[in-house]
């Protein structure tokens, strides 16, 4: 099993060759329309063909904002990188032990979905070499770039594609590692400890879709699959778990198939077999088409990843042109009876077969690639670029794309990276936050748990935190986790409230109240304090409640003796709680008791 | 090129060496398609083998099918990036022009017309100077004369230059001759050459007998316009809408689907075959005016021999006084002086102020709404017919090749 990573994260600073902000925008205020062109010499190794159809009269339409500058929307020459992004991947490359290249040169990959306005991807080498040491053995990071992010796609129209421009440009910082990862778990380690480095720069954008996860992977005797986009950490030995169990099983349908010596057959119009069919979908259509097959009985339905069959793998091939396929393992179903399944049985000569309902020139195309995957499968796995689902599981997206076609980008001149450049920089190297966990555990006495929790905070906050306030780092997490649980981030918010508490204004216990106020908009935290009754009172003031409640209750002390404090403590609790620590009460409860007896 | 390995440290790093800008690093094309530079000092570079380079030059083949149905177009080429090809390597965009080559990149254009590419030479229009042009204008000649309307790909930075040049001297115009360019180099999906030549070719094939300037019209892939030759300036370094008409609107409108929607009337034809009018006086300066302006670099002009000089005036078309006596001094020694404006929209009119008026006075010729580009091209062909002032202000002054509109109309 070979896994490797590929992690892409914005920087949050302008854009790579101008000076735009990269923020995303909402209203775009200018649309302009281009269409983008593939000259043959760059076909040389694609199938020419299928490219130039999949290309033919596609337009792009790039919606353009007030802030938007000529550089993006290709109408003039790029500025010269900018220097905080490449600063920031020169900072990410040594804390990943990386050496760094004398000379940077861009280079323009060509990319002509229509992302890019000019139809290339600006990136360059910035780190080679780099290493992650993880409990599981170290993974070798050979190259470390810097690239431009893509337009947003914003919907499809017949013939346009509509993108925004406000996220091209954006400086990107990709890390790709070998493939030396060996287990799903050490996979998912990689890339936290990767982000946790992206992290400590502080210069690395938040929010969904800043950083975006890419896996590789292969098995013996399967193929080099991507996932592209996987977000959830957490995901990424699922996504790996499933995906070799997928490679598996489509070796294990290749042997089988082998054996059955099952075969493709011809493709039947069975419009006439479905007259009277209560399916929605095959009334609906104009033309009804199956494809024959021999002794595929039982494998199109064969679960290969989670809630995803062999069936599936052919429907993701036949979605370029139509919504979905009917295999004969899952029939009768979808509305198709028995009765029915059996005619087509019949009229193929075969009880294993794929339908698929639409217009005739649709259909005949979707069952091209359901045969152009069944193909495959003899031979095993398609190297594919897959995206994930929630699941786990992944579909496919598009073949994986050949090597690169990469030239110099000839506008922008080769970027000298001095040795005092980096030496400025080594000394500005934030500390690694492995090292920074350890220093906080010991510095602050915190568990490994708390320590990871802060760590997955904002350890400077915490810090900044413990020098200013005399509060305990339980208290502070407490804080922290209550406020972001209520749906706040701003936890400059907290600062007041830890003050309050460390110059006792404020009861622990009165955290909560007060930052759900906050939550509601109300900062006005001395007037919570006095409606809620949040004020600490003093330990003389609450030992005379103590005292008159005890002597309330004298009969019961006298019945129950000892145990008597756990029903009193309630009683206590009542009145004081929120305003004197639990310990202290039950202090001098105990104390109180004592006396009676 | 050759194949290198570079040992830097505990790492060896092979691929093929690229050229470098930078004499003090050796840059390193990896393998996996990225260049690297490194410093020279301190690494040790091994020749390991040959690299023959990616890209090979198409071959010429065959004659294009010749259609019937299909007027002839030449497209000659100059130079510039708008036919051209990428080498894989190096990043070198170097000419691509043979029917092939251009077939592989606009392949539309040989549905419209019967395609007869031409070299005529390979330089950046910078470098373009009158002799070139002389040897544009004649081959043009050539082509016109065999039947075939004329595309000209030629580098942007004076193409209006070349389209005035063209206006003034190519006589007798049969088939229109339509210049083009790129603003986004070729070898980007994204060019806007394909469109402009696709449309140029598409214009030539029309009955409009002058010379023009075919480029985008907007900065979207729509649609081009159509510009006189003498009307039209590059007025944006690098957008593609960067040709536009002054003081007057374009001739035409091409969209990218083929529609030509024309703006004028269509000029009347001629007799006879076109022919080139070589008659030209090459000694003609074009000088803008400006606040610190010396009157020794009038002199030094005179002294050198020229023998007319545009003036780029300020405003209305002014220069400062103490120019007078250089002007006056040229002119007593026959140099001609016509005035322009800076402006670049609107017309000159030196009746308005007393400078003006002085300047008239003087001899200085005012050349309405010519555009000073336009008017040294303009002066070039004048000066190469008549030596004598009355002469040359009537021409001058005259409309000859739509260079002069009657009135400055409101776009």
């Amino acid at each position: 099993m070979k896994i490797g990573l590929e992690i892409h994260a914005q920087l949050n600073t302008k854009k790579l060759f101008c000076d735009c902000d990269t923020d995303l925008l909402d209203n775009p205020t200018k649309t302009i329309e281009r269409k983008l062109h593939v000259t043959v010499s760059e076909l040389e190794e694609v199938d020419r063909a299928a490219f130039e159809e999949s290309l033919k009269g596609k337009k792009h339409v790039y919606e353009a904002f007030d802030t938007s500058c000529l550089v993006y929307l290709d109408e003039e020459p790029p500025h010269e990188p900018n220097e905080e992004a490449i600063e920031t991947v020169l900072k990410v490359s040594l804390l990943l032990n990386a050496d760094i290249v004398d000379q940077i040169h861009f280079m323009r990959k060509m990319v002509i979905d229509g992302s890019n306005v000019s139809g290339f991807q600006r990136t360059a080498i910035v780190g080679l070499n780099g290493v992650v040491e993880t409990d599981y053995g170290n993974v070798e990071i050979p190259t470390i770039c810097i690239e431009e992010d893509a337009a947003r796609k914003d919907r499809e129209e017949k013939d346009r594609i509509f993108w925004k421009i406000d996220r091209l440009g954006t400086p990107l910082i990709e890390i790709a590692t070998s493939p030396s990862i060996k287990t799903p778990e050490q996979g998912r380690e990689v890339a936290l400890f990767i982000g946790n480095i992206l992290k400590a720069t502080k210069k690395i954008k938040r929010g969904i879709g800043t950083i975006r996860q890419d896996l590789n992977i292969s098995i013996d005797g399967g193929a080099r699959i991507e996932i592209k986009g996987v977000q959830e950490l957490n995901m990424i030995p699922t996504y790996i778990k499933e995906e070799v169990k997928r490679q598996e099983n489509l070796l294990k349908i290749k042997e089988e198939l082998e054996k059955r010596k099952a075969g493709i057959g011809e493709i039947y119009d069975i419009t006439d077999l479905f007259k009277d069919t209560k399916c929605k979908i095959i009334k609906k259509a104009e033309k009804i088409l199956a494809l024959k097959l021999k002794n595929f009985s039982g494998i199109l339905g064969m679960e290969i990843q989670k809630d995803r069959r062999f069936g599936s793998e052919l429907a993701d091939y036949a979605r370029k042109y139509v919504p979905g396929i009917f295999h004969s393992d899952e029939l009768p179903g979808y509305g198709i009876s028995e009765e029915e399944k059996n005619r087509v049985t019949e009229k193929l000569e075969s009880d294993s077969f794929v339908i698929v309902a639409s217009s005739k020139e649709k259909a005949e195309k979707a069952l091209k690639e359901v045969i152009k995957r069944i193909k495959i499968a003899f031979q095993g796995v398609p190297e594919e670029t897959r995206k994930p689902l929630e699941n786990g599981a992944t579909a496919y997206a598009r073949p994986l794309p050949g090597e690169a076609r990469m030239y110099p980008e000839t506008d922008v001149p080769p970027y000298n990276i001095s040795e005092e450049l980096i030496e400025k920089i080594k000394r500005e190297l934030p500390e690694l936050p492995r090292d920074k966990k350890i220093r906080l555990m010991k510095q602050y006495n915190l568990n490994e748990e708390n320590a990871t929790k802060i760590m997955a905070y904002d350890p400077d906050f915490f810090e900044e935190i413990m020098r200013e306030y005399s509060i305990k780092p339980t208290i502070f997490l407490k804080a922290v986790e209550i406020y972001r649980s209520l749906g706040c981030e701003n936890l400059e918010d907290l600062k007041i409230v830890f003050d309050y508490i460390s110059k006792n204004r404020l009861v622990k216990e009165g955290i909560e109240k007060v930052l759900e106020e906050f939550s509601k908009g109300n900062m006005d935290i001395e007037r919570i304090i006095e409606n809620h009754g949040l004020k600490p009172i003093t330990e003389s003031d609450a030992e005379e409640v103590i005292q008159r409640i005890v002597i309330q209750n004298r009969d019961v002390i006298e019945k129950k003796g000892e145990r008597a404090v756990s029903v009193l403590m309630g009683e206590c609790m009542k009145v004081l709680r929120g305003k004197v620590d639990g310990k202290i009460v039950n202090e001098i409860l105990r104390r109180e008791i004592e006396k009676i007896k | 090129m050759k194949r290198i390995r570079i040992r830097k440290g505990d790492h060896i790093y092979e691929g093929i060496e690229m050229p470098s800008v930078e004499e003090d690093y050796i840059v390193l094309k990896l393998d996996n398609g990225y260049n690297i530079g490194f410093r020279r000092e301190g690494i040790d570079i091994e020749v390991i083998g040959e690299f023959e380079g990616y890209s090979k030059k198409i071959e010429w083949k065959a004659e294009t099918k010749y259609r019937k149905d299909l007027k002839d177009v030449a497209i000659l080429g100059t130079g510039g990036t708008i036919a051209s090809k990428i080498d894989y390597t190096t990043g070198a965009v170097y000419p691509a022009f043979s029917p092939e080559e251009l077939e592989a990149m606009v392949p539309e254009i040989f549905e419209i017309a019967n395609i007869y590419p031409r070299e005529i030479f390979q330089i950046l229009s910078e470098n373009m100077d009158v002799d070139k042009w002389i040897k544009i204008g004649k081959t043009v000649v050539e082509e016109i004369n065999r039947g075939r309307g004329v595309v000209i790909a030629h580098g942007t930075d004076t193409m209006h230059y070349t389209a005035s040049f063209l206006s003034f001297t190519l006589k007798n115009l049969n088939l229109p001759v339509v210049l083009t360019g790129s603003q986004r180099s070729s070898d980007r999906p994204s060019s806007d050459s394909k469109m402009n030549i696709y449309c140029s070719v598409k214009f030539a094939t029309t009955d409009y007998n002058r010379v023009v300037v075919c480029m985008h019209g907007s900065m979207e892939d729509t649609f081009c316009y159509v510009h006189r030759g003498v009307k039209v300036r590059k007025n944006h370094t690098s957008r593609r809408d960067a040709f536009q008409s002054v003081n007057t609107k374009p001739v035409a409108r091409v969209s990218y689907d083929g529609k030509i929607e024309f703006f004028e009337d269509l000029p009347e034809k001629h007799e006879g075959k076109t022919y080139f009018d070589d008659r030209i006086e090459k000694k003609v300066f074009l000088l803008k005016v400006f606040p610190g302006i010396s009157p020794e670099i009038i002199d030094f002009l005179i002294d050198e021999g020229y023998k007319g000089i545009v003036l780029e005036g300020t405003g209305l078309g002014h220069v400062p006084s103490f120019l007078y006596d250089s002007i006056k001094k040229g002119i007593e020694r026959g140099v001609t002086f016509c005035m322009t404006s800076q402006c670049i929209n609107g017309r000159v009119n030196m009746n308005v102020y007393q400078t003006g008026r002085k300047l008239k006075a003087l001899g200085v010729i005012p050349c309405e709404d010519i555009l000073p580009e336009a008017c040294y091209t303009k002066m070039m062909h004048v000066l190469g017919h008549t030596e004598e002032y009355s002469e040359i202000k009537r021409l001058m002054r005259m409309n000859l090749s739509g260079e002069i509109t009657k009135d400055t109309v409101i776009l």
